[in-house]
């Protein structure tokens, strides 16, 4: 008997419209666990490197967390993986909110789908009844109605809905994939590679229930989690509601996206006019499924509805057009969501063709006579509707600011702002450390691999380090004290370490589907890895400590490593932009003005970085490391291949 | 009249803990569709609202039930299913203001809230309050 598993995949292959049920064996879960890991180990099986991104035989997996639908708080995180259109590599969204838990009720731990549909449908998971049913009607819907007829048609309001929006059915690689009214696996296109199989939206609800091999200790492990969890509830609480959090943003100067934050443009009284706008529009703090945090605001913004944001959408747009209004910015966020577009990827782009327009390298004749101007709040509503109907110009931003710049040519990468292809998002700028975890990210983009915990000063925290290290918030080794008090915009010292860990503990996460906010990322963690372990084990029954699930962490990170090789990811891949180095551009303490990053420096930390993870100079896992993470098979064919 | 579920719903985060907790109670397994109590939930809206047993003075399910198996606890006034005499037409759950009564597949039975014995797990988890185990002062109202 598996517990916590249902040892159950869904295979839907869309082109003859055929569904079945299989079994990937009690090994396998072992082994990957679930999430991010089963995901690499179907994808390393089934699909070979050559696969094209919007080729029938690019997968598109859905799959829960080895805790979800368990008493494991937070654990509600799906995740999501193809090979992205945009960064042309084995990828990875994830999402919080309610459907993998659902899919475990239904019974199952994955959905494969494979092949293209020849006409808009959408999946239906009940149970054991599965059947694909027709989408026309809602082809061209956007996200929340596509939902609301989904529920309304199947006569059933707690179906969990997982859909694309009219961006997605455009293959636009900022498509998103989302759910209710504010999750959403955003970066890298999976939207785009659910819209080319012309799969509109995923529809489950179960009625099974998950068993576990330790029920006693999995509920006392959960009661001792919650115990802890006052204060990030506490923390999200002034997030949302006193507008400490902009202001911070502001002070630290991270705000930007192709931009670090614009000068002379008004941000300076964030924290006022953010803690006024949620005083008089805050509805409520909604969580995820089984989570004590309420990371979300839901908020009533004028001339919009109700519009569902965390973090970086309450500003993208604001930065991106230059107009410090939160109004503003939260009406292009909910153009975005609903159409089914990363907002951050989306307002870069926005922020790219301006900085082209201004710098003459576009003009009338390729913009569809729109005039690109920063402070234009029309235009950036404009731009978001071309983007996601791919018309005129939107044609050429839908592909990203990568391809858009070789399209257009002219000079135009200089002005492109990304990684592996990935448009960056705000914290790259924060500091070395994050712009670091940016670069070495399996996803190509998130600074958030690493950890928030690394960069104190900023966070506002309420409480000083040595005081926060005695109460048990400090998620790294008690030897690391010393790098919680290093200044990162300068100082390299553990860059490497940290980097690794963290990113143990966050491909943990991916495995189990406890969210990041709750088990590494935000400031008082309410899981540690110890505890972490412990839950996957009472849930499991495995009984495996901290060391080996970090092992079967860096597992997965290997097996993604290697695929990636195979399709050319290298060390030179793994940067950030020329920028960096070039400008002043990081740093979080405005007084003490910003830095550029070291060449010298910042290669060294990439090599410490690798020899901890077991890869070559190259960023190519060595045969060695392989063979001691249980990989062989992986290391033959990076042998037959000549990369190995 | 004794503590009562009071229900907030303003309070409500939407996290259906409280689910989650009444199905391990009562199934000894993680099963939401076995709960007791369940959470509505409108996000378009912004409307979250569990839904229990709210022992009405008043309880429709007892005046359609066909076979007489609803009755009402003579202590906690919350509504109680007969499974001896229950026939599973189900007339109940839709009479129910409060959506508080389900079917569940299964266990093949008709399910409502019992108070877990006058300490309800689902008030215990629940950290935003918004159910709260209180004395009733006045019946319900919707």
């Amino acid at each position: 008997m598996t517990y916590a598993w249902a040892d159950a995949i869904l295979e839907v292959d869309l082109s003859r419209g055929k569904t079945e049920r299989s079994r990937l064996g009690l090994e396998s879960y072992q082994g990957f666990i679930g999430g991010k890991g089963i995901n690499i180990k179907l994808f390393w099986d089934r699909v070979p490197p050559e696969v094209e991104p919007f080729s029938p035989d690019n997968l598109l997996i859905f799959t829960a967390g080895a805790l979800n639908g368990t008493a494991a708080p937070s654990a509600n995180r799906t995740t999501i993986s193809y090979k992205s259109p945009l960064s042309k590599l084995f990828s990875s969204s994830s999402l919080g909110g309610f459907w993998a838990p659902e899919l475990k009720h239904a019974g199952y731990d994955s959905v494969v789908v494979s092949g293209k549909s020849p006409r808009p449908v959408y999946l239906w998971i009940n149970d054991d009844h599965v059947e694909l049913r027709d989408a026309s009607r809602l082809w061209g819907k956007d996200i929340l109605e596509t939902q609301r007829l989904i529920r309304e048609e199947l006569k059933n309001e707690r179906v969990q809905v997982l859909c694309i929006g009219v961006a997605g059915e455009n293959r636009n690689t900022a498509a998103s994939i989302q759910h209710g009214i504010v999750n959403c696996a955003g970066r890298s296109g999976a939207g785009a590679v659910m819209g080319d199989k012309n799969l509109k939206a995923v529809a489950v609800y179960g009625t099974k229930d998950v068993s576990v091999a330790r029920p006693a200790e999995l509920i006392q492990l959960r009661d001792s989690v919650l115990e802890r969890s006052g204060p990030q509830r506490d923390w999200w609480r002034k997030y949302h509601v006193t507008g400490g959090f902009s202001q911070a943003f502001v002070d630290w100067g991270v705000f930007g996206n192709v931009h670090r934050m614009p000068e002379g443009v008004g941000f300076e009284n964030m924290e006022a006019a953010h803690a006024d706008f949620a005083g008089r529009h805050l509805v409520r703090e909604p969580a995820c499924y089984n989570c004590p945090f309420k990371c979300h605001a839901l908020l009533s913004v004028p001339d919009v509805g109700v519009v569902g944001v965390k973090c970086t959408g309450w500003w993208s747009f604001m930065l991106a057009c230059k107009i410090p209004d939160i109004a503003f910015s939260l009406k292009c966020y909910d153009r975005c969501v609903k159409y089914g577009l990363d907002h951050l990827s989306t307002a870069n782009r926005v922020a790219f063709a301006i900085d082209l327009y201004q710098n003459g390298i576009l003009t009338k004749e390729d913009t569809d006579g729109l005039h690109l101007e920063y402070g234009n709040r029309e235009l950036a509503l404009v731009l978001v509707e071309k983007m996601a109907r791919r018309e005129g110009i939107g044609d050429v931003l839908a592909d990203g600011v990568y391809e858009a710049a070789r399209r257009i040519g002219r000079g135009a990468e200089r002005y492109t702002s990304h990684i592996k292809k990935l448009e960056i998002k705000f914290h790259t700028y924060y500091n070395t450390y994050l712009a670091f975890t940016t670069a070495i990210s399996d996803r190509a983009d998130t600074p958030c691999a690493g950890s928030a915990q690394m960069s104190p000063v900023g966070m506002r925290w309420d409480m000083e380090p040595h005081q926060y290290i005695k109460e048990g918030w400090w998620l790294f080794p008690e030897e690391w004290e010393r790098y919680l008090y290093l200044d990162h915009a300068v100082d390299y010292e553990g860059i490497a370490e940290v980097a690794a860990y963290g990113e143990d503990v966050k491909t943990l996460s991916d495995l189990t589907g406890i969210c990041w906010n709750a088990a590494g990322f935000v400031p008082f963690v309410a899981i540690k890895p110890n505890t972490h372990v412990r839950l996957l084990s009472a849930a499991t029954g495995m009984d495996i400590d901290q060391a080996e699930a970090f092992k079967l962490a860096r597992k997965t990170r290997a097996l993604i490593q290697a695929y990636n090789s195979r399709l050319g990811l290298r060390r030179r891949d793994d940067t950030v932009p020329e920028k960096f180095f070039q400008k002043e551009v990081v740093g979080y303490q405005k007084e003490k003005g910003l830095v550029r990053l070291d060449h010298g420096k910042f290669d060294e930390q990439l090599d410490r970085y690798y020899r901890l993870k077991g890869w070559s100079r190259d960023a190519i896992p060595t045969g060695e490391a392989l063979d001691g993470l249980g990989l062989g098979y992986v290391r033959h064919d990076l042998e037959d291949r000549g990369i190995l | 009249m004794g503590k009562t579920i009071l229900v907030n719903a303003d309070k409500c985060t939407g996290c259906k803990m409280c689910e989650l907790v009444c199905s391990f109670h009562h199934a000894q397994t993680f099963k939401p569709s076995a709960s007791r109590v369940k959470v509505k939930v409108n996000s378009r809206e912004a409307i979250f609202t569990p839904q229990v047993c709210m022992n009405c003075e008043v309880c429709p399910p007892i005046e359609v039930c066909p076979v007489s198996a609803v009755s009402t606890d003579e202590e906690t006034g919350v509504a109680v299913i007969d499974h001896a005499k229950c026939n599973l037409c189900r007339e109940c759950i839709a009479a129910c203001p409060y959506n508080a009564i389900s079917f569940e597949a299964g266990g093949n039975e008709v399910i409502v809230c019992d108070r877990c014995g006058g300490d309800p797990e689902c008030v215990k988890i629940c950290f935003p309050e918004a159910l709260v185990w209180a004395e009733a002062e006045e019946p319900s109202a919707v």
